[in-house]
């Protein structure tokens, strides 16, 4: 069974490394092949690995999370976008989905949360 | 009567008329006179004898006339036997125009026949002419003005009167309808008055205070007063009737005149509520200093009534120890440089406080007005603006702040909640499981209690959007006492609602839920075990009225005005569990006040407590 490819996009090393150990206990299913820190290495980044999945903090140095989906949706309409944020205000998952977002995880969330979200999303296709 | 009586009538009768100054003639059917009084003679032939005019026709006879005069009445008085009078204009031969008031009398025979007339002649041309004098200048008058005569009929009444009133003179002249542009009835004016030399107590009558004698001319009266029947809005006018009198001095007539003051009065009416009510301190000083008025708030400066404070001068208003200095600057005050000056002002309490005063003369006029600015009270308000500044900025930091501590502290919570449910991965002892589930539970807790303050600073800062819809309530309160059911079940406690099945209201459905999830879990919290819960909804009419009671502890009632207040503590020793009512009750409240509702609570201390609110029904 292929795995899914993973690119974490998130400026919080610490964020980083934890969704990594949770995606390690997925390791049949998921493979994470790489991460970003801003939204701008996020859209160089996607063009060169073409993931299945992006993870995408929303508040970034540089460029913003709404921004980089609206660029990579841009280039790859068929790209599958999940933001993990702590701004859970309505408008900002408005804006998100907007952008073209197609999952939403708030923080804080736990291993079950995240596997739970993925799964729903790679399961629509 | 025999011949000689005749003879004899007739001697008297032309001694009679030999003496008197009367203009007396008598003629017959014929017009020829038969008679006539020296005055006639000498007031139309002069030096002619008396002979000589008798048996002439009279129009010849008098004044030398060929043609009968246009008119004459005299043919219908033989006819009709009834006296008639008659006003001629005559040239007569010395070139002069003159008017005459005749008056034809019938003298009878033996069987009461006419057989001569008598005629009598005044000579009117002083009045004729004092009338078309009059006329002229009434008429050519721009003052509105009329005129009546003795039998108050008016016979005057100019163009400037018409433009006033709207009434014609061809409406008016002739009649006794002076009132009628000005009052709602029939009642006398002013002129009237005048005619009828009414008493005072007349004029007091009619006009009450706004009259008095006129001091310019003898005998006239003036008066104000506002009709609000003339023109768009009602004018005020002031007038003035005057009589009018012959040569002897007897009253024949009233000319009245009004003055159209409207704007000077709407002027003045708008200076003196503009005085009246700005919000500057203002008094009015004449020559000598001293007050003549003064407005209402420099009655609330100073303490005085004005009653106490007018006629007063306005230096006493000044500390002692500015007097003199006051003084000699208000003396010496030269126009180039501005009225203005400070000094310390006393007021009735004896309390100095700092002022600034204006004085400025009125145009026109002996009196000055004076302004004044409280300095005291300016720079209490100064400083008093300078603390809501501290007192905004302190606001926004806290705004700030609670932002800012929302997402510092939900930063952090996210590895502990994501790292703790990564250890529950792995193969624990039932002690570390337990350990985990606290380190879960309290993060939770923290969560919660971080999302709270974010939805206050939200409500704060007018960041709450509501999505309005009909919102069933009976669903809803389903819905929450399902959802917390297996805690109710625990504490073998016993839920009922009375809510009808149709019950909607208008709201935000998340907003009203999260109403019914505090009420009731704070509710279970706060129950005995085995206690009883009660959920009510009254459709009342104007809105939806509901109730969630218990049988709990209950809140001690000086307690009960504070609950909804931010971090409200109800500190018993039974309420040790009370941990999350700090925000809860607060942000429910501002929901239900988003709504337009109320809500508050009652409570029985140890016995239970029982929370309304008001929410707006559906609309239709």
């Amino acid at each position: 069974m292929r795995k899914n490819r993973i690119l974490i996009v998130e400026d919080a090393p610490y964020m980083r490394e934890m969704i990594i150990e949770m995606l390690n206990h997925a390791k049949d299913r998921y493979e994470v092949v790489g991460f970003a820190t801003n939204g701008k290495e996020a859209i160089e980044k996607y063009s060169e690995l073409k993931p299945d999945l992006v993870t995408m903090d929303l508040v970034m140095e540089e460029m913003d999370g709404i921004q980089a989906i609206r660029k990579i949706k841009q280039e790859d309409p068929n790209a599958l976008i999940l933001v993990i944020t702590a701004m859970d205000t309505p408008e900002n998952r408005n804006m998100a989905m907007d952008a073209g977002a197609d999952g939403y995880l708030w923080k804080p969330f736990t291993i079950n949360n995240l596997l739970d979200v993925l799964e729903e999303m790679f399961g629509k296709d | 009567m025999s011949e000689r009586g005749k003879e004899k009538e007739r001697d008297y009768f032309l001694k009679i008329l030999d003496i008197i100054e009367e203009t007396v003639f008598v003629i017959d059917r014929d017009l020829r006179i038969l008679d006539l009084s020296k005055g006639c003679l000498n007031k139309f032939r002069k030096g002619v004898e008396r002979e000589v005019a008798i048996g002439k026709k009279c129009y010849e006879g008098l004044w030398g006339s060929e043609e009968v005069c246009e008119g004459c009445p005299v043919s219908s008085v033989f006819e009709k036997g009834e006296a008639a009078r008659i006003e001629w204009s005559l040239s007569l031969s010395n070139g002069t125009n003159r008017y005459f008031d005749i008056e034809w009398i019938p003298l009878f025979g033996e069987h009461g026949e006419v057989t001569r007339v008598i005629g009598d002649i005044r000579d009117i041309t002083h009045r004729k002419e004092a009338e078309e004098k009059l006329a002229k200048i009434v008429d050519g008058s721009s003052i509105p003005t009329f005129v009546i005569n003795g039998e108050h009929k008016i016979t005057h009444w100019n163009a400037a009167v018409e433009s006033l009133t709207g009434l014609k003179r061809g409406e008016v002249v002739g009649t006794d309808k002076q009132w009628l542009p000005f009052y709602p009835e029939k009642r006398p004016v002013m002129a009237d008055l005048i005619v009828d030399k009414a008493p005072a107590s007349e004029y007091e009558d009619k006009y009450g205070d706004k009259y008095k004698k006129s001091s310019l001319i003898e005998g006239a009266y003036e008066a104000l007063d506002f009709f609000p029947t003339l023109g768009k809005g009602g004018k005020w006018l002031i007038f003035t009737a005057a009589p009018l009198k012959d040569s002897e001095g007897t009253v024949i007539g009233a000319l009245e005149t009004l003055q159209d003051i409207t704007e000077q009065k709407e002027a003045e009416e708008q200076s003196r509520t503009i005085f009246e009510h700005v919000l500057t301190p203002l008094y009015l000083i004449d020559e000598d200093e001293t007050i003549t008025s003064v407005n209402k708030e420099f009655e609330t400066l100073s303490g005085y009534s004005r009653e106490e404070v007018v006629g007063k001068k306005w230096t006493e208003f000044v500390a002692p120890e500015d007097l003199e200095r006051v003084i000699e600057y208000h003396h010496n005050w030269k126009k180039e440089e501005p009225p203005c000056f400070g000094f310390k002002f006393v007021d009735r309490a004896g309390n100095t406080r700092e002022v600034r005063v204006c004085i400025e003369p009125i145009p026109g006029g002996k009196i000055k007005v004076a302004s004044l600015m409280d300095l005291t009270k300016l720079k209490r308000e100064e400083e008093l603006c300078a603390i809501c500044e501290e007192l905004k900025e302190l606001d926004d930091m806290k705004k700030n702040f609670l932002n800012a501590a929302y997402h510092e502290l939900r930063s952090p919570l996210t590895p502990i909640v994501g790292y703790a449910s990564l250890l529950k991965c792995d193969e624990l002892g039932d002690k570390q499981r337990d350990y985990v589930s606290n380190i879960e539970k309290y993060a939770e807790q923290l969560r919660a209690q971080i999302n709270r303050m974010l939805e206050l600073a939200r409500i704060d800062g007018g960041e709450i959007a509501m999505t309005l819809e009909d919102v069933s309530i009976p669903e809803i309160v389903n819905e929450v006492v399902k959802s917390f059911k297996p805690l109710w079940n625990d504490k073998e406690q016993t839920i009922t609602t009375h809510v009808s099945e149709g019950i909607e209201v208008r709201g935000d459905k998340q907003k009203i839920t999260a109403i019914f999830t505090n009420l009731i879990s704070n509710a279970i919290k706060y129950t005995y075990e085995g206690g009883r819960i009660n959920i009510m909804a009254v459709d009342r009419g104007e809105d939806i009225r509901v109730c969630v009671s218990d049988t709990g502890i209950g809140i001690p009632e000086k307690h009960l005005p504070k609950i909804f207040e931010r971090f409200y503590m109800v500190n018993t020793s039974l309420t040790r569990k009370s941990e999350s009512l700090g925000l809860g009750l607060s942000i429910i409240r501002e929901y239900v006040k988003l709504h337009g509702g109320r809500i508050w609570a009652t409570s029985e201390h140890g016995k239970g407590s029982k929370f309304f609110f008001t929410l707006p029904k559906k609309e239709k």
